[in-house]
């Protein structure tokens, strides 16, 4: 079910209805929980058994786990979750990809290999809550957190409907304790929900789907011959912004829709293209993917206590296996090593240059903030280019100045203003909350935005059309 | 990626919520909303725009997933002449059953003559509405368009399902969800912002002037069958679109497949007959000189063996005028479809549909 349409409005009013009417706390995770799987199962029905299998098998675990003090019996269990769930990530995400390479590689040998292709359907959201389950499992396995004491608190936390297909990716410690005592939303607080709710619909529909995609679709489909330097430039940012407008719109949606039932869920991005250098990047682009990495596979390799060339290394890997997360193609293990690349060069500079006088001043921090951006945007290039030959059909059009021109002026518009609004306002939040520069505004002027929005909303009508991150 | 040791989990799980009374702020800021949307409804029913529903995918899709159960239906499958000119009320009067109307707008319906063909269950007949120009087309959106609605319907799931049916409730009320027309990108598209000289952009498409019920019985809207400008400037937009003849690759190889699918569907006990819907003026002349009836419309039937109905083949069906030369008004379409009827009756007891 999408955010974006009308089964999910009608959907939301009956859940918050039988949330704020039901007296009974465990009742009222029992709807939620019941909500959470209707949720899923009106994208695919079918497809709710797998999430009972990983509720099922890393509930378990967990439990036997908190027994068990011998540690190759400890070790045996945390190898069952990763098998069941990376198993199950492995077979519908990674099947077809594993297997047209196996079969390359045999071609490449020589040796005669026909496979039939089996038509996998990719479980919508299923990276987002393996990452979340397996993060319990690690946690209790590392004795970081204790085993949950309710199946309930537990289903409901790999199920929760608002961030189960999209994120963010929640912590068992983050979400459990709220589980304990009843959760209801203040009025002002369920007022600043819908508030997020309309923003990131608002950003989904407005922004990415109506203003963008048109332009960005256009210059990532286009073959043949080379396209003109300006197309290519405005075609790559309009998917730099659309890729944000998207993911963080439903980012915004799921914290909004928590917040209205009572529950917090963690920021997912903090003005990412105002960032300074890829580590700041990273630290407000995709937050909880990027914490979950860092703290589940980056240190537990040593993180960088291990000299500088395992640290490269460790960089190197995590963003190797980023770039694979996001998708079963070589263009995204690209995408994720360039990132690396970058964090391995940004790690030498600041330790051969530890301190340089521009990069304290105003000037040159924004004049690194809009190369990082640039570079970002440019390697967005892998990311959205279904395969190498249209990659490097963009990246040969970036100075070509004789290319075919494809955009109409009112998307070279669209896009020029909405990434300026975009960057303009990441910069002004740069160092501050959302909700610390909307207390600072007048009541009339949140109305005008609030009510701007909506009325965006209204006139574009939008259709209901997917999240891009639905299918990593 | 931070590329530190530090602990475990750095982000803090706070909300803090902005000093505002928020409840009122919703209150105030969904009122100016419905304020505006109420005069947004008021002004484009003032410029005789009506509710009506949106031919989309989900409609589409709610209509072929009837086949799943009721195998042996007569379906029409094309392009929009096949949409706007031809009455199902009439067909099914005249014929006691009412046919699923599957042609979609600006569609080679090759591909769904493909997906009817490896259906095994079915075994109705096909109605296929033939405009040459889209009927050979290659590939590029005449034939986009009919893969999209049939990857919709195969993926068409509860959630769509439910917001088709709540999104049709909408349609019959409000006239500005007019998908076609009204919505904020068509409206931007109207600025007509002139492009820079070299810019290829495709060529232009006509704005959307039918409506269709839940059906899917399609007509032109009464104004594009009277307002002069509007049919003057659909008409120049037809010109460039019609003005490709189909390779002679596309055009062996889609009869070749006719003639497979054709086979398939027979040998079910199905049947499949063309029409050519009419169109006039100089579209119709474009039509003759790009797509010439001896190499295309000919060439089809002999190929496959399948029964035609060719609107310039009888003087009952060729005395209409289309207003923008390629589709028929509303009352039109029902006289044709009448006049069509005895045409049907004749192959139905020839055994041939």
């Amino acid at each position: 079910m999408l955010f974006n349409s009308l089964t999910f409005i009608v959907f939301f009013i009956v859940v918050l209805g039988l949330h704020y009417t039901v007296s009974s706390w465990k009742t009222q995770k029992t709807v939620l929980l019941t909500a959470s799987y209707i949720f899923y199962a009106a994208w695919n029905p079918p497809f709710v058994i797998l999430l009972w299998i990983s509720t099922l098998v890393d509930w378990y675990v967990a439990k036997a786990l908190v027994r068990e003090e011998g540690p190759g019996k400890r070790k045996g269990l945390l190898f069952i979750s990763l098998a069941v769930n990376l198993g199950l990530l492995g077979f519908f995400k990674y099947g077809n990809f594993l297997l047209e390479n196996f079969k390359a590689l045999m071609d490449l040998a020589g040796i005669p290999f026909e496979a039939a292709t089996p038509s996998i359907i990719l479980p919508v959201g299923i990276s987002f809550y393996t990452f979340q389950t397996l993060s319990y499992t690690l946690d209790v396995y590392f004795r970081k957190t204790d085993r949950c004491q309710s199946f309930l608190d537990f289903a409901l936390y790999v199920t929760f409907f608002p961030q189960l297909v999209a994120g963010p990716i929640v912590r068992a410690v983050d979400f459990l304790p709220q589980c304990i005592k009843p959760r209801r939303a203040t009025r002002d607080q369920f007022g600043w929900g819908l508030y997020f709710m309309t923003l990131g619909m608002f950003q989904k529909v407005v922004l990415a789907d109506t203003l963008l995609s048109s332009a960005a679709d256009k210059v990532f489909s286009h073959s043949g011959t080379a396209l003109h330097f300006f197309d290519t430039w405005i075609g790559v940012l309009a998917f730099s912004a659309q890729i944000f407008c998207d993911f963080a719109g439903y980012s915004t949606c799921a914290i909004g829709t928590a917040l209205c039932l009572g529950f917090i869920l963690p920021d997912n991005f903090r003005s990412p293209y105002a960032a300074i250098g890829f580590s700041d990047f990273w630290r407000r682009w995709h937050i909880t993917l990027s914490t979950w990495l860092r703290d589940y596979l980056y240190i537990p390799l040593g993180g960088n206590r291990r000299g500088t060339l395992r640290t490269l290394f460790n960089l190197m890997f995590t963003m190797f296996l980023g770039g694979l997360w996001h998708g079963a193609s070589w263009t995204f293990i690209v995408w994720g090593l360039l990132h690396g690349f970058y964090l391995v060069v940004e790690h030498l500079l600041r330790q051969c240059f530890p301190d340089i006088a521009l990069v304290k001043t105003r000037m040159g921090r924004f004049g690194l903030g809009m190369l990082t951006f640039l570079i970002v945007s440019v390697t967005w290039i892998f990311f959205r280019a279904g395969d190498f030959s249209t990659a490097c059909l963009l990246f040969g059009s970036l100075f070509n100045f004789n290319g075919t021109q494809i955009l109409p002026t009112l998307e070279i518009l669209q896009v020029s203003g909405v990434v300026i609004g975009l960057l303009c306002s990441h910069w002004y939040l740069h160092e501050k909350h959302l909700e610390h520069a909307i207390q600072n505004l007048p009541a009339w002027w949140v109305v005008t935005l609030w009510s701007t929005m909506l009325i965006g909303l209204i006139v574009t009508q939008g259709g209901a059309n997917a999240f891009i991150y639905f299918q990593f | 990626m931070r590329s530190s040791t530090s602990s475990f989990k750095t982000y803090e799980l706070t909300r803090v919520v902005p000093k505002h009374h928020w409840v009122l702020l919703a209150v105030l800021s969904f009122a100016i909303a419905s304020v505006f949307t109420l005069g947004w409804e008021m002004y484009w029913r003032s410029k005789s725009y009506i509710p009506t529903l949106n031919d989309t995918k989900d409609l589409w899709a709610s209509r072929r997933e009837i086949l799943e159960t009721e195998y042996n239906r007569t379906v029409l499958i094309g392009a929009s002449r096949l949409l706007f000119d031809f009455n199902m009320d009439v067909y099914e009067k005249a014929m006691g059953e009412r046919p699923l109307q599957l042609a979609t707008v600006g569609t080679n319906p090759n591909p769904y003559l493909e997906d009817l063909a490896n259906d095994p269950t079915f075994s109705g007949t096909v109605i296929v509405g033939v405009v040459p120009s889209l009927y050979f087309a290659p590939g590029g959106p005449p034939m986009d368009s009919p893969r999209e609605h049939l990857k919709h319907y195969r993926e068409w799931s509860p959630s769509q399902r439910s917001g088709h049916y709540l999104g049709m409730m909408l349609e019959r009320v409000f006239a500005f969800l007019n998908e076609g027309d009204l919505t904020l990108n068509e409206l931007l598209q109207d600025l007509k912002i002139p492009n820079r000289e070299k810019v290829k952009t495709s060529p232009e498409l006509p704005p959307y002037f039918h409506g269709v019920d839940e059906k899917r019985q399609g007509w032109m809207w009464k104004f594009a069958a009277k307002d002069e400008a509007l049919q003057h400037r659909i008409q120049q937009i037809w010109l460039p679109l019609f003005s490709r003849a189909p390779p002679p690759p596309a055009v062996k190889k889609t009869l070749k497949a006719n003639k497979a699918r054709v086979d398939k569907i027979r040998a079910r006990g199905g049947h499949v007959v063309y029409l050519r819907l009419p169109s006039t003026g100089q579209l119709r002349e474009l039509e003759n000189e790009k797509t010439p009836r001896a190499e295309f419309w000919d060439r089809l039937l002999s190929t496959t063996g399948a029964p035609g109905i060719h609107f310039e083949d009888y003087p009952e069906l060729s005395e209409f005028d289309c207003p923008e030369w390629s589709h028929l008004n509303r009352q039109d379409a029902t006289k044709f479809t009448q006049r069509l009827m005895p045409l049907f009756k004749e192959l139905r007891d020839a055994g041939k549909m």
